[in-house]
């Protein structure tokens, strides 16, 4: 101890000259400041500046996504679900979840019974689906006979059916002496798969627009002119009980 | 009235006390300086910790706006599934069901003396019609009646006989495909 005392007292002899010169007095105390400032700017300051930027910008991502969802939330509160899961299940007799066969040969069955064809054979097809196609559909082909004049009706009812039908090709042969025709047609009926999820909690929605009501209207009314046949109930079907007869 | 002031110090004492002077001045910026930076230094600090808690209290908030929109997932579910549906079926309907509308057409246009044999049509547009009339005139009208007629978003473009023929008996035997604008 005695000696490190010794020590430190010879090094202060040795520094009592440049402590005493008046020059250093003067920048001593100005270099320590300026050493503390930058030190304090280059570790403090302006690393807390960048971390208030930083922290404003988050703030206002977060204000953002915080009125998204608030709207959001005011919207799904906002919306009858009664009223939309009656929608859901209006939308689903257009375009149902699953192939749903027995439903759409029966209504195509009521259809051509309106119109009083002979249904003489019928067969489906592409029931694989498409990969291609956002709506999946399969082929239903009828061949059919009956009056010429009826197809006209025909081609009418197949516009007002509830599911989701179109007719994609349609051959005709006018039987000689005869107002009867015997044709074929190829009808492509839709389906879609419900989706597994419902997407990100971050996705926009928007509630039904009047365009929206409008295609409900319509499956509405058309499901008033062509009911789907239910199971095991015949009245859909009008008087023909077997259509091949 | 003006007053004179007399410096009697000797020359060492006025340098010692201008340095002097000089030094204390330096002195006071520099404790100046330290001040205001050290207050700065507070002030930012202080701002970065306020401007942390906000942040933590909209970050709860939000949580809370998620975790609101998840208890009504089932209604969202309901909605996107909906108007996705209606999406589909508007494309739907709103894509041309040709077939039907083009065998109107052509029925309509159709004259009295003219007869068709067979119709067909395809999603392709292809549209072929084989007949039979006694009368040239009524098959010239029936063509030209057909010629710009809009069937959905298309249009008749022309006609192309791919056969005509007359038999003893004077009846003329056609085969026309109709050519449909794309």
């Amino acid at each position: 101890v005695s000696v490190a005392t010794n020590m430190n007292k010879k090094a202060l002899i040795k520094l009592k000259p440049i402590l005493d010169n008046p020059k250093f007095k003067l920048v001593a105390l100005p270099g320590v400041v300026g050493l503390v400032v930058i030190l304090l700017v280059a570790f403090v300051i302006v690393p807390q500046i960048l971390n208030i930027t930083k922290i404003n910008q988050q703030m206002s991502e977060t204000d953002t996504k915080s009125n998204f969802f608030e709207s959001k939330i005011t919207l799904l509160q906002s919306i009858n679900s009664s009223e939309y899961q009656s929608d859901f299940k209006t939308s689903l007799v257009a375009l149902p979840g699953d192939y749903e066969i027995p439903d759409s040969i029966g209504e195509l069955l009521s259809i051509l019974n309106s119109a009083q064809f002979k249904l003489e054979s019928i067969s489906l097809s592409g029931l694989a689906g498409s990969a291609d196609k956002s709506v999946p559909s399969y082929k239903i082909r009828v061949d059919i006979s009956g009056e010429g004049n009826n197809l006209k009706q025909f081609i009418s009812l197949m516009k007002k059916t509830p599911r989701l039908m179109k007719i994609s090709s349609l051959s005709v042969n006018y039987l000689r002496n005869s107002k009867d025709i015997v044709a074929s047609v190829d009808v492509d009926v839709y389906y879609k798969a419900l989706p597994g999820s419902i997407g990100d909690i971050n996705q926009k929605i928007s509630s039904l627009t009047e365009s929206d009501k409008e295609t409900l209207k319509l499956i509405k009314n058309n499901l008033q002119t062509i009911p789907i046949p239910q199971e095991g109930a015949s009245s859909a079907f009008g008087h023909k009980q077997d259509p091949f007869k | 009235m003006s007053v004179i002031r007399i410096n009697l110090l000797p020359d060492e004492i006025k340098a010692e006390r201008s340095k002097s002077s000089k030094s204390s001045l330096v002195s006071r910026l520099s404790i100046l300086i330290i001040i205001v930076i050290v207050l700065v230094t507070f002030a930012v600090i202080t701002i970065s910790a306020i401007s942390t808690v906000n942040l933590n209290q909209k970050k709860a908030k939000l949580k809370e706006a998620m975790d609101n929109v998840s208890l009504l997932n089932e209604t969202e579910g309901l909605v996107v599934i909906l108007k996705d549906r209606i999406k589909d079926i508007n494309g739907i309907l709103s894509s041309e069901a040709l077939d039907g509308e083009m065998f109107l057409a052509v029925s309509d246009k159709l004259p009295p003396l003219v007869r068709l044999n067979t119709f067909t049509s395809d999603i392709k547009g292809t549209v072929n019609l084989t007949g039979e009339t006694t009368d040239t005139q009524s098959l010239d009208d029936f063509l030209n009646s057909l010629l710009g007629v809009e069937v959905g978003l298309k249009k008749v473009e022309g006609g192309t006989f791919n056969s005509i023929a007359q038999n003893t008996n004077g009846v003329i035997k056609f085969d026309l495909s109709l050519k449909l604008s794309k």
